[in-house]
């Protein structure tokens, strides 16, 4: 429905071809058993088969890069702070500073684990158009009434951001510049405010419009998935590489 | 106020998990059908007005608007900010699908505490009530929920004290900054639809 989130939804590739619902199960698993490495040298091995797949969706990597600027900013800044405040052997002190050997460690362990996590979501989610995926998880069992939730957030969100881009434009047309000030936090206030209530006008709208359809609190998705025997197959690869890197883990230690 | 993937230790992702879904699924019971697309369409709102960037000393923090979710949507308020998670997680891939039970919990269960407190106010008679406790909704959601993410980061390790007190003294400016937004924008609706806050 909106152009930037599909972009790559297109492409050509086994990971493209996959049924959707093998496809997030399997790779949704995959994330869950990574969650557990306590390791970085694991870490490290996982961090590269999620790059792998990465590489077999054909997923440009330019685009891969970008969105990882996110978790960069969550992750990178405890390379500063958990050397300096995780006890343990000091590497090397500097004024009254101590670095430990297990704050980095233990910050190299949470970066690589994270990045492998992420590099995860692109083949699950990128390589399908988004009301797919919405449909995917529907028939993985997730509760009608948060399918719909879903499914009309995701409508109407590109309706809102499109309103808040006009309205900005209108502020700045009037000479508004955001400033540390009550002003500003006022005028904000009332731009949430007007997003707010035309969302709520847009609502009874359409709560209307549905009750004038017949609407009787179901909801149908028609479902044309049909998993095939390669699918299965996919999916049992990508479960046995990845659970046998966590597994690995978990045994390598005894 | 968000965790991201490969931080938390695996009990903590499946107790957050375990909390998120039942919380949800006692607040789904209370939602009638017909109020979906309401919720919904309220919960792309708050999306979108969470991506305004507010000016803060040098740099600037973005909306969290957890406090008036709760005073706007009451028990619906924790599907809401589970689905607008997710939403986040599944359309820009920014990760957190591991830690988005956690991540609900921290953002969430303060909102149903401020929606409690805010409904209170009716016993109350002095005046301007309204925006006396949307005050404190507003900063008490973010004050609660940097007090869960500091809580959900020290039982994932001991390691992380340090950092979840550094969390905490982060959040005491947008603290304040949430608070007199949310102030705001209950007297911005008061003025242009009056009939929606007295309502709840």
């Amino acid at each position: 429905m909106h152009p930037e989130v599909d972009q790559y939804a297109f492409l050509v590739s086994p990971i493209h071809k996959m049924d959707p619902r093998l496809k997030i199960l399997s790779l949704l698993i995959v994330a869950f058993s990574f969650a557990w490495l306590k390791t970085p040298f694991f870490s490290s091995i996982a961090l590269l088969f999620s790059f792998s797949l990465i590489i077999i969706s054909h997923l440009p990597l330019g685009f891969v890069i970008k969105r990882l600027g996110h978790i960069m900013l969550f992750l990178v800044p405890f390379f500063f702070f958990l050397p300096l405040t995780v006890p343990g052997e000091t590497l090397f002190s500097f004024l009254r500073f101590h670095v430990t050997y297990q704050g980095l460690q233990l910050a190299l362990l949470l970066f690589l684990k994270g990045i492998a996590i992420v590099l995860l979501i692109f083949p699950m989610l990128a390589t399908q158009p988004f009301h797919y995926t919405i449909k995917a998880i529907e028939k993985l069992g997730m509760p009608i009434k948060l399918v719909w939730m879903l499914a009309f957030a995701y409508r109407y969100l590109f309706v809102a951001l499109g309103e808040l881009r006009n309205m900005r434009l209108n502020l700045r047309a009037r000479g508004f510049v955001s400033k540390n000030n009550f002003f500003t936090l006022k005028i904000l206030g009332n731009l949430v405010g007007t997003i707010l209530i035309r969302s709520l006008e847009r609502t009874e709208r359409i709560q209307r419009a549905m009750i004038a359809r017949g609407f009787n609190g179901k909801i149908e998705i028609l479902n044309s998935f049909k998993a095939k025997r390669v699918d299965f197959f996919k999916a049992l690869v990508i479960l046995f590489i990845g659970l046998f890197i966590s597994f690995g883990e978990f045994f390598w230690k005894r | 106020m968000h965790i991201s993937d490969g931080v938390l230790s695996f009990p903590v992702i499946a107790a957050g998990y375990g909390v998120a879904i039942g919380i949800t699924a006692f607040s789904l019971k209370k939602t009638k059908t017909e109020d979906i697309p309401k919720i919904a369409v309220m919960t792309s709102a708050f999306f979108v007005a969470s991506l305004i960037h507010v000016p803060l000393g040098p740099t600037s923090v973005h909306l969290l608007l957890n406090g008036l979710v709760g005073i706007l949507l009451g028990w619906a308020a924790f599907p809401s900010i589970f689905m607008a998670l997710l939403l986040q997680a599944l359309l820009f891939q920014f990760g957190g699908i591991t830690s988005l039970g956690a991540n609900a919990c921290v953002m969430g269960i303060p909102a149903l505490a401020m929606a409690w407190l805010f409904q209170k106010r009716h016993r109350f008679s002095f005046s301007r009530k309204d925006e006396i406790f949307s005050l404190i909704a507003g900063g008490g959601a973010v004050f609660l929920g940097a007090v869960m993410l500091a809580l959900v980061l020290t039982l994932s390790g001991s390691q992380f004290i340090t950092v979840a007190k550094l969390a905490i003294v982060a959040h005491i400016p947008i603290m304040i900054i949430e608070a007199f937004i949310t102030l705001f924008i209950i007297k911005f609706l008061n003025k242009v639809r009056p009939e929606i806050i007295e309502g709840i």
